[in-house]
């Protein structure tokens, strides 16, 4: 009988131990923190009289999608080791030890960077925070609600590349302009304001308010900066005609392949059926990169 | 028989010699008997004549015959003789024609061995490391050990050259030893008294740095033995021989061995490692052998300096609303160069083997080590750096016992514990107070192999214990990462 409970034993052993998951697949991830399968009970009233208590705190109770380094903040009653933190909804949470004392309450502080997944729960969000004794005894679960940013493009008409890996893709828009021809937005040239001949008068605020421009030249030179999305965005009415978009594979920057995504946006609103995807591989580095290069990826006519 | 006497009657049977009484002519009187007997006797004698001179004559012809044929045997048996002389004499000639071309062949020897794991780790995750951009897969299949080794032995001057292949970080083919040395006195049973190296050889630091990968038991060395000496070679030159069973070994290195991070076998600063062990290695009795030894290291430690920056301006989202608001696009000035600085290290050993051998079930070995260092980890867990560490030194400290047991000729266990403790100083904040804590590492390794001259099977379960996770009240706590390695290894 002894001989057989060693298995057990060992079995039971092995299980031991914080989780080993490093929680990168959950809807908030805190880096450094130990990660906790499981969402933190909301339901049951915590706490008591000696049940340390947390107050979290925010700069912006607003949350982005996709954004990183969001600080969540706050102190804890002076009996708190850690605070737990978790979003509503996720499948795990977070253990955030406390830190040095708040010289103006006496408390105990914490502080930590979170970053959230590009796709998150439908609102109304809310992050539940949760003090604990060294005892392992938890305190009153604190619910802080935040409100969702929207993170599509804005403005009158937005054309929106995004891609998986950490290459140099550039986004071209072919577009006619108010005489009559046509002019690229890209990475060459980022706006579709056209420089006034000698003696003429500069473009007029409006004009330049009005001018359509690429937002960003993500990972250019292979300068990574991870946003992996560009947008040519028109703030206003764009001019009737026929729109034409190219993906230009600049560099893979040693990545294998880039899987692209490309959107037509109007007023906030997805375009039906203008989404395409495609892929980059080394054979698409190969071309020229100047004006009218890439691959032709959609075609529209105002 | 028969056919072979046939000759010799045929004149009898041709003459008559048994004709009829009756054969006489009628006018004639009959013979007498006398007459009849002395006629028959004459006809014999005549017969008999006849006889004798034909076998002499063919007495002749056979002796004729055989003369003939043994002349021509002779004469064959010469010829004979003449070629395989001549065969033999142009098989010496090649050959010492060989051994003169091959004589660079001489006292060199090729062995190798490859080592492919299985794992199964419970710290594994479908991800990338962040940083590195590596996987944390570690559920895989791995070639652990590739290795291909030639030594020579000329008396006077040994060497060696090993290779290893290894596909721990990708593939990869790299040096791992490269050794020459200067023997004093050239031949003998056990070391020779003086041995000068000059090379890329492993440190010299008690018994398991310099066990072969071949020959131990357990699939890796232990935690302290991984952090304190990475890769376990490093370039030098070393003094080592023995007498009697005295056993001693001197060397100076760069103190960059080659499984260190930042200058594998180069070495940043002009300070060099002096490592030394000096110890026992004696047969007690028949069944029982004894070694033990204490080594020590001295030597200097870098910490890179850094490179001066450019003024700049950043945005600091300060109130996290993803907008450009005032204040928070600051200037940030620029900032000098800071220069590098070398550190003190050193590390004290002692270690201890004794082996017993059981008759019917084979070899008992029992053996351990322990090791006291400072501001010397130098593998993947923790680096020391003082000087990072805001001027504090790091006092490692590092122990293990082990016992392997052959079970017959094909069987062998074994069970290890190791500890390693890479900064017996270390503290943690736990509501907002520093407390004494441990970083250290324990594993207790089981292992069972089968094993044939060609190669083994090895099967290891290791039980790790760390401080690394933290529990919900947010202390300290052991992070899962037991693992379950299968190990097929061939050598030849």
């Amino acid at each position: 009988m002894r001989w057989a409970s060693i298995p057990v034993c060992v079995w039971l052993t092995a299980c031991s131990g914080a989780d080993p998951g490093n929680g990168v697949g959950s809807y908030m991830y805190i880096q450094g923190a130990q990660f906790i399968p499981g969402a933190l009970d909301t339901q049951t009233p915590g706490g008591g009289a000696a049940s340390p208590v947390v107050l979290p705190t925010s700069l912006n109770y607003s949350i982005t999608p996709g954004t990183t380094g969001k600080t969540l903040a706050g102190t804890a009653g002076t009996d708190a080791t850690a605070v737990l933190i978790g979003l509503v909804g996720d499948r795990g949470h977070w253990v955030v030890p406390v830190g040095s004392v708040d010289q103006s309450t006496g408390n105990l502080t914490f502080s930590t960077k979170a970053s959230f997944a590009p796709t998150l729960p439908p609102p109304p969000v809310a992050i539940a925070f949760q003090a604990v004794a060294r005892d392992g005894h938890g305190g009153p679960v604190q619910l802080q609600s935040f409100s969702l940013a929207s993170t599509a493009p804005q403005g009158e008409m937005v054309v929106s590349l995004d891609w998986d890996t950490e290459a140099d893709l550039d986004l071209r828009v072919t577009m006619p302009a108010a005489d009559g021809s046509t002019i690229e937005v890209g990475t060459r040239k980022r706006t579709s304001l056209v420089p006034p001949a000698p003696g003429d008068p500069a473009p007029s605020d409006e004009q330049v308010q009005a001018a359509a421009y690429l937002d960003m030249d993500s990972n250019a030179q292979c300068v990574i900066d991870g946003r992996r999305q560009e947008n040519v965005v028109w703030p206003a009415t764009p001019v009737p005609g026929l729109y034409v978009v190219r993906v230009d594979t600049f560099s893979l920057c040693g990545e294998a392949a880039a899987h692209w995504r490309l959107r037509l946006v109007r007023n906030g609103e997805e375009v039906n059926g203008s989404i395409v995807s495609g892929q980059s591989n080394d054979v698409d580095t190969r071309f020229a990169h100047g004006a009218g290069a890439g691959a032709q990826a959609l075609v529209f006519q105002l | 028989m028969w056919l072979g006497a046939a000759p010799l009657l045929s004149p009898l049977l041709s003459r008559g010699a048994f004709a009829q009484s009756g054969d006489v002519a009628p006018d004639q009187a009959p013979p007498t008997e006398a007459q009849r007997a002395e006629a028959v006797a004459a006809k014999a004698a005549s017969a008999t004549a006849e006889l004798t001179v034909e076998l002499a004559r063919q007495t002749g012809e056979v002796a004729a015959l055989r003369a003939d044929f043994e002349r021509r045997l002779r004469e064959e048996q010469d010829k004979r003789e003449a070629a395989i002389a001549a065969e033999r004499e142009r098989a010496d000639a090649a050959l010492k024609e060989t051994r003169a071309s091959m004589a660079w062949i001489q006292g060199l020897s090729l062995g190798g061995f490859a080592q492919t794991d299985l794992s199964v780790r419970q710290s594994s995750s479908d991800q990338l490391n962040n940083s590195t951009g590596e996987p944390l897969n570690q559920n895989r299949f791995v070639l652990r050990r590739a290795r291909l080794r030639t030594e020579i032995d000329r008396g006077l001057v040994t060497g060696a050259l090993e290779l290893d292949g290894n596909t721990v970080n990708g593939p990869q083919m790299r040096v791992l030893n490269a050794e020459g040395t200067l023997r004093i006195p050239p031949v003998g049973a056990g070391p020779s008294l003086f041995g000068l190296t000059v090379g890329l050889f492993k440190i010299p630091f008690g018994w398991e740095v310099i066990q072969s990968d071949r020959d131990r038991l357990f699939l890796e060395r232990s935690i302290a033995a991984q952090e304190l000496f990475p890769g376990e070679y490093d370039l030098g030159a070393r003094l080592a021989g023995g007498w009697r069973y005295i056993r001693y070994a001197l060397a100076v290195q760069n103190g960059e061995p080659i499984g260190e991070k930042t200058f594998p076998v180069r070495d940043p600063n002009n300070v060099k490692d002096v490592t030394g062990r000096v110890g026992v290695e004696t047969p007690l009795s028949p069944a029982v052998d004894f070694a033990a030894g204490f080594s020590g290291l001295k030597g200097k430690g870098f910490h890179k300096g850094t490179a001066a920056t450019k003024a700049g301006i950043v945005w600091n989202d300060r109130n996290d609303n993803s907008s450009v608001d005032a204040g928070e696009i600051v200037a940030v000035s620029a900032k000098s160069a800071t220069p590098s600085q070398n550190f003190d290290r050193h590390a004290l050993g002692a270690d201890l083997r004794v082996v017993v051998r059981v008759p019917g079930l084979g070899a008992t070995t029992a053996y351990g080590e322990v090791t006291w260092a400072k501001n010397l980890g130098r593998g993947s867990r923790t680096i020391a750096d003082p000087v990072a560490n805001s001027g504090q030194d790091l006092r490692e400290l590092g122990y293990y016992f082990a016992l392997v047991q052959d079970v017959g000729r094909f069987l062998q266990v074994g069970l290890r514990y190791d500890f390693y403790d890479p900064n017996r100083d270390s503290t943690d904040l736990q509501q907002a107070r520093q407390v004494p804590s441990s970083q250290s590492y324990q594993t207790w390794a089981f292992v069972a192999a089968a094993r044939i001259p060609a190669g083994r099977l090895i099967a290891e379960y290791d039980l790790n214990r760390n401080h690394n996770g933290r529990d919900s009240a947010g202390l300290p706590t052991n992070l899962a990462d037991n693992a379950f390695t299968l190990r097929a290894e061939v050598r030849f």
